[in-house]
């Protein structure tokens, strides 16, 4: 009542005005697209008939007319080939538009022109796909890629402490989870629990989370699902603009900011640039009463990019370097299974010291250095040609906690192992026009990858790996309906080179399998589709799946390789139901998901001695499991100030072999979230409040013998927020406030890695800043 | 046109630039950072009313955990004796041998050996330290222990002897019974008193 009362007040005082000044300038922009194949289309004359100022669409076929006064227009959008098109429009906001355009040739279709791009692609998509971008994904921007996507239906968190979260969709992650980065498939020891994802965390404005297999066009590491890194694109207006985002936490005190500049210059017509600088440090987390010691970081993330675009092609080079280095709570590093036990039953870290900045060993030091390379080609009437070569080197270093007893030795400084990983991937990809109402892609990608490792633990051998898979989708519009169905064949060749390893032989191993999907789309109604997809995916086993031979320090177990282990197969459905209406937006998903040969560790009979105690041994084996779930999302625009937003997602694993549940599935998490768009307030404008809550139920669906401690019970979060943007002299600054786990509650999330030890972080107040330098193209 | 083929250049660029800076995974390791193993534990126990009555155990893992297993002596003890213990770690995977207890001896405030007599043999051996720390009031270090067995009939057990090391240091002095630090060294030796 109090808070009721307290909002009106608030209402009364600031009266949130409906739109912006009278005399206003906005913004007209959208995209113009292909109205078959839904490809944009670059090089299209879009002019405005009453004042005649003319742009022509980049490269993404967009457009943007920045400053025009309020009023009512005719836009006139032409492209040869195409149908003349204009449009009508009253513009007294900033406004984005989609322009389908049909080619002369195709029978006329009716141009819609829809409000919002992504409402457009939502409803072109029959798999579970989620965006987010713009102002929900900069109230992220900053922190880890995995906590930018937490909230999304269906993705969950693995995480190993504050600095490292990897993205666990629908229970699947690691080498079943692929993550593209300016697509370029990223590849870092992805298999590993405690290795995330090297990305700039300022770097996407734009990530998408493909939920359930994607392996079609993706490859084998999709069998879960995809998480796409979209970076920034680039500049069509001549000039140079720059935007500058700082932001500070206050659990972890970190500071971290990104500088991005961009141009593209009339005397380089077709050229343009971009760079971008990021950094980011902090010192030891805080959960509500104890510091974790040791989980500072210090990130630098460096990344320049090119385009060029001229008639029918189009293309850029990137260039991006990640380097970071991550504390490891120094309480997780035991000795042995009784110094786990001992920790288990303290309930809290035996030593504490005061927070500190400092690094010390436990650490990880990752360099991960990416180039990526896009050209394409439009050939009129026939189809785009897109080539995608990428370049990467992944580089870690990971130093134990046990430093050498030998001085000399010690003095080196040595890590207890470093892995360098070299991947080149291409892609090749012909998008074909439609030909009837058939429109489709044929694929060919092919990847080389060598890995060398050194020290003293052994994780995974020196390798060698070629892949290469070939893949065919077609797509059939029928009134209504939408079908799509879809093959691909991969082959993938190994060879191992196990130096200074024990047991191991030098071995190569073949592996291919055929994949097939097919999905069916139907528009219930203009706002409402279903989809249904069907598939077969494949992944063959992973080197350390098939190599492992020694303790994973951060379990305590001793983990074992089987060389004979054979691919995944995964049979899977999932139903997709979308509303987007005016007031209501809604996405429902219910998947079912059946992977025989289903490879994890299993705990073995007989322990592993070694001088520093005996550690249970796990086995990699193969087992037939079953994953099924749902996930919803529902945001309700109740007044034109008031959104509810509503999320769900529950999984179940099961290892239907051995008839018990599978190990670390994802507890069953809701959130709601109450929005306030209050236009104007305190001088800002475009300002919000919200309140969110999260319950994450128990996780009571584990099986006996696989683990140490039982799962820590549920919890529930509150978090806050509040921002608004406002002018600093021509420029814009947007301001965020937030506040997580407002309540300071004290919890421990199942799938923590440090759960074992200490509780999770707790109060984090977080400001951000985000200023517009010069002529900025915000698209 | 021109611009097509620059970009693919690029990529060749890309190519030769770093492949000339790849190692090949095929070729065999210079092995140039040396690293440390504790491939041994080794007790030596004298009688100390008579020199000829010794008693020796060995847990020995040569190439480290995985591999080959280790082998693990049984420690014989005579009943009614009682004994001086020294406690030696090596790494025996580098030549020349290193003697890691000597390093444990140097760093000696922030490490601490324990002993367990456990199963059959719990109520017949009494373990006490025979050695210091430097600090204030000293502790002990465990590299060096008397061992009295009682006088009785035969008894089977096992007898763990654990390495802690304590960071920070202070930990050690709030450490009674050898359940905080982290163990780098945890072996259970098969004893049997007869």
């Amino acid at each position: 009542m109090k808070l009721f009362s307290c909002i009106a007040l608030c209402i009364l005082l600031f009266p949130p005005s409906l739109s912006g000044n009278n005399q206003g300038r906005f913004r007209l922009g959208g995209r113009v697209m292909d109205a078959n194949t839904g490809d944009p289309l670059p090089g299209t004359a879009v002019m405005i008939l009453e004042s005649r100022e003319g742009r022509n669409t980049s490269v993404d076929g967009r457009f943007t007319f920045d400053s025009v006064p309020e009023g009512t227009y005719r836009l006139l959008v032409r492209l040869i080939g195409y149908a003349d098109d204009t449009l009508a429009l009253v513009l007294d906001r900033d406004r984005e538009f989609v322009v389908r355009m049909a080619e002369e040739s195709v029978v006329m279709n009716e141009v819609r022109v829809m409000g919002n791009q992504e409402e457009e692609l939502l409803m072109q998509s029959s798999q579970a796909l989620s965006i987010l971008e713009g102002k929900e994904l900069d109230k992220h921007r900053g922190q880890t890629l995995g906590e930018s996507i937490e909230d999304i239906p269906g993705v969950t968190l693995l995480q190993t402490g504050p600095s490292i979260a990897k993205p666990v969709v629908r229970g699947l992650h690691s080498q079943r989870v692929l993550v593209l980065n300016a697509g370029v498939q990223q590849e870092g020891q992805q298999w590993g629990a405690e290795h995330a994802p090297e990305i700039d965390p300022f770097s996407p404005t734009r990530i998408e989370v493909l939920k359930g297999p994607s392996g079609l066009e993706y490859g084998a590491g999709a069998i879960g699902g995809v998480v796409r890194v979209e970076p920034r694109g680039f500049r069509e207006q001549p000039g140079v603009g720059g935007e500058i985002l700082v932001n500070a936490f206050t659990n972890n005190r970190q500071g971290s900011g990104t500088a991005l500049f961009e141009g593209a210059h009339e005397e380089v017509p077709g050229f343009a640039w971009r760079g971008q600088i990021s950094y980011r440090k902090a010192g030891d987390a805080m959960t509500p009463t104890y510091p974790m010691n040791n989980t500072g970081f210090e990130e630098f993330d460096l990344s320049p990019a090119i385009s060029y675009s001229s008639g029918n092609f189009s293309g850029h080079v990137h260039y991006s370097h990640f380097n970071t280095t991550l504390g490891i709570f120094r309480g997780s590093h035991i000795g042995n299974v009784t110094d786990l036990l001992n920790a288990i039953e303290l309930g809290y870290p035996q030593n504490v010291t005061p927070f500190s900045y400092e690094i010390k060993p436990p650490k990880q030091e990752i360099s991960h250095d990416l180039v990526s390379v896009l050209s394409s080609w439009r050939f009129l009437h026939a189809g785009e040609l897109a080539f995608q070569f990428g370049y990467q080197q992944n580089h870690r270093k990971e130093f134990d906690a046990h430093k050498a007893y030998n001085d000399s030795i010690a003095a080196l400084d040595n890590p207890s192992f470093e892995l360098t990983l070299t991947t080149y991937t291409a892609d090749l990809k012909f998008r074909h026009d439609p030909v009837g109402n058939v429109f489709g892609t044929i694929g060919i990608s092919g990847m080389k990858q060598g890995n060398i490792r050194s020290g003293n633990v052994y994780l995974i051998p020196n390798f060698r790996a070629y892949t290469a898979g070939v893949y065919w989708l077609e797509s059939v519009n029928l009134n209504s309906w939408t079908f799509t169905a879809g093959i691909r064949y991969d082959y993938r060749w190994t060879e191992i080179y196990p130096f200074d390893v024990h047991g191991l032989e030098q071995e190569i191993r073949t592996y291919n399998y055929l994949s097939g999907s097919l999905s069916a789309q139907y528009a219930i109604a203009p706002s409402w589709t279903i989809g249904t997809n069907a598939g077969t995916a494949s992944r063959p086993p992973w080197i350390n799946e098939l190599y492992s031979n020694d303790i994973h320090h951060g379990t305590a177990q001793f983990e074992i390789g089987d060389p004979t282990l054979t691919p995944e197969r995964s049979i899977n459905m999932d139903v997709v139901l979308k509303h987007n209406g005016e007031a209501i937006r809604m996405e429902f998903s219910a998947f079912y998901n059946v992977i025989n040969d289903f490879i994890y560790t299993y705990p073995d009979s007989q322990p592993t001695l070694t001088i520093r105690g005996a550690f249970p041994t796990f086995r990699y084996t193969g087992t037939d499991a079953l994953l099924r779930g749902i996930e919803g999302s529902l945001d309700i625009r109740a007044t034109q100030w008031l959104t509810i937003g509503l999320t769900a997602s529950i999984v179940r694993g099961d290892n239907t072999d051995g008839d018990e549940p599978l190990i670390g599935m994802p507890a069953d998490r809701m959130r709601i979230v109450t929005h306030f768009d209050i236009d104007r307030v305190l001088g800002l404008h475009n300002a919000y409040a919200e309140l969110g809550g999260t319950l994450v139920r128990m996780q009571d669906r584990v099986p006996n013998g696989f683990d140490y401690a039982p799962p820590p019970p549920g919890y529930g979060l509150l978090d806050i927020g509040a921002g608004g943007e406002f002018f600093l002299g021509r420029q814009l600054v947007a301001v965020d406030l937030a506040v997580q786990n407002a309540l300071n509650t004290q919890y421990r999330d199942y799938l923590s890695r440090f759960r074992y030890y200490t509780d999770d972080p707790g109060i984090n107040f977080i400001l951000r800043a985000r200023i517009s330098i010069g002529k900025f193209d915000s698209h | 046109m021109k611009l097509t083929v620059l970009f693919l250049a690029a990529v060749v660029f890309t190519t030769v630039l770093f492949t000339g800076c790849e190692e090949d995974p095929a070729t065999p390791p210079q092995n140039t950072n040396p690293q440390e193993l504790i491939t041994t534990m080794r007790l030596s126990l004298v009688d100390t009313s008579n020199s000829a009555n010794t008693a020796n155990a060995q847990f020995r893992d040569i190439d480290g955990p995985g591999g080959n297993p280790p082998v693990l002596d049984t420690l014989r003890l005579t009943p009614g004796t009682t004994y001086s213990c020294t406690l030696l770690l090596l790494d025996e995977s580098r030549a020349p041998v290193d003697t890691i207890s000597n390093e444990v001896a140097e760093e000696n405030l922030a490490h601490r050996i324990w002993f367990t007599p456990g199963g059959g043999v719990s109520t017949r051996m009494t373990v006490v330290a025979n050695d210091e720390d430097d600090g204030v009031p000293p502790l002990p270090i465990g590299l060096a222990t008397i061992i009295s067995v009682s006088a009785g009939g035969s008894a089977l057990g096992t007898y763990r002897a654990v390495l802690k090391h304590y960071v920070p240091e202070s930990i050690k002095r709030s450490d009674s019974d050898g359940s905080l630090g982290e163990s780098d060294v945890d072996v259970v030796f098969p004893i049997m008193i007869q």
